[in-house]
């Protein structure tokens, strides 16, 4: 795969691809999934001008601590969330929620805890790039139903993304 | 038909058919979901995300941006039950299981004092009707058992059961698709897959209305068939 991605360096407590949910299947057993906070969900799509149904990572409590391994990317992360930036030269920025943030390559994000509540989420522009299972990409743990085999996020997985890099996009309109 | 229609939190419908578990009163909810399922899939009912039938109820649950209950229960309410049906709908299975898995079956024996190949003669005579799919996907609640071999749940359920595990209780059988915690009493396993993941447009094989009959095999088909 040539796409950009994060390698996950900690994994967090219960950390998910979620999006809106998988319906017309609860006759067959399929509960619905989701995110359990659809606003956050929105406004975290919203932020980085992705399509409302686009997937995102949901985490508890303690999220995941991510390494931009390949390419750039633009990111937001919605809720009521602590979480720092490591800059490739060891600068960290204390995050704020509800805004984006531009991450280069090398550089890490650590989603350390959410405040006072359970949820967060993270999107980044252009969304992940997931398999579908009947047209959502909603992790269902217990049933292994959707992407990394329907199982939370694991230490060393890679969490690729839809968009290549921004540079090669432009170069290959310019050739 | 219904004798109740009531919500269930802001964006959810429940059908009361009665309390009673049986075939007849069971049959209305299944013609009832078709009928809602077809009518969402052709489009006439924008908004509604789940019809999910059990024993005696059906839920609808819509989303409140796109319709709400009353469109819903004007529409529930005009429904003429006598102009459904579900035979088009309804297939039969014959489901292969091998009771040299069965874990239960030395107790079940004892219990109700019937000779352990009587037990499995019972269960492979009986033709299964599916009341429904639910619990974990693709997992079927079925009936009915002769009430010789109706047993109460495990005193302590266990907490965790193979997949294809075949239980009974009650009047009930059914198949654990997944490994998964349970209660039941096992007393065999099949190595069909119910529920497969890697298939988008049908990934489950049992349907709510369905007719089952178990195949018994032996040990060596069973693991013929698993590694299939």
């Amino acid at each position: 795969m040539n796409n950009n991605f994060f390698e996950v360096l900690r994994p967090g407590i219960n950390t998910t691809y979620q999006d809106k949910g998988r319906f017309h299947m609860q006759h067959l057993g399929v509960a619905p999934s989701g995110c359990m906070d659809q606003k956050s969900y929105l406004i975290a799509n919203k932020i980085v001008s992705n399509q409302n149904q686009e997937g995102v990572l949901e985490f508890a409590y303690q999220g995941p601590l991510l390494k931009l391994t390949k390419g750039k990317t633009k990111f937001s992360i919605t809720g009521n969330v602590i979480f720092k930036i490591i800059k490739s030269n060891n600068e960290t920025i204390n995050g704020e929620c509800n805004r984006s943030y531009d991450l280069d390559e090398k550089d890490q994000l650590d989603i350390l805890a959410t405040k006072d509540s359970v949820y967060g989420y993270l999107a980044v522009e252009g969304g992940f790039a997931v398999t579908p299972f009947c047209n959502s990409i909603s992790t269902l743990s217990r049933a292994n139903i959707g992407p990394n085999n329907g199982k939370k996020i694991n230490l060393k997985d890679k969490v690729f993304f839809k968009k290549e890099d921004n540079k090669k996009i432009i170069f290959q309109l310019m050739f | 038909m219904f004798k109740k229609l009531s919500n269930i939190g802001d964006c959810g419908i429940v059908c009361d058919f009665g309390d009673e578990v049986n075939q007849k009163i069971n049959s209305n909810v299944i013609k009832l979901f078709h009928h809602v399922r077809k009518q969402v899939l052709k489009g006439n009912l924008k908004g509604i995300l789940n019809y999910t039938p059990s024993y005696n109820k059906l839920i609808i649950n819509f989303d409140l941006q796109k319709i709400n209950s009353s469109t819903i229960i004007d529409f529930l309410e005009s429904v003429d039950f006598s102009q459904l049906s579900f035979s088009q709908n309804k297939k039969e299975w014959e489901i292969p299981i091998c009771y040299d898995f069965a874990m239960d079956l030395k107790n079940i024996s004892k219990t109700l004092k019937i000779d352990e190949n009587e037990i499995i003669n019972i269960h492979l005579k009986t033709i299964f009707f599916i009341y429904m799919v639910g619990f974990i996907p693709g997992h079927p609640f079925m009936g009915d058992l002769d009430s010789k071999l109706f047993l109460n749940r495990l005193k302590t359920p266990r907490v965790k059961i193979q997949a294809g595990s075949v239980g009974i209780v009650e009047k009930f059988c059914n198949i654990y698709p997944y490994e998964s915690p349970g209660g039941w009493h096992i007393i065999g396993r099949t190595p069909t897959k119910l529920f497969n993941t890697k298939d988008n447009s049908n990934p489950c094989l049992l349907s709510p209305g369905d007719i089952v009959k178990f195949k018994s095999i032996s040990k060596k088909e069973f693991e013929n068939l698993n590694n299939e």
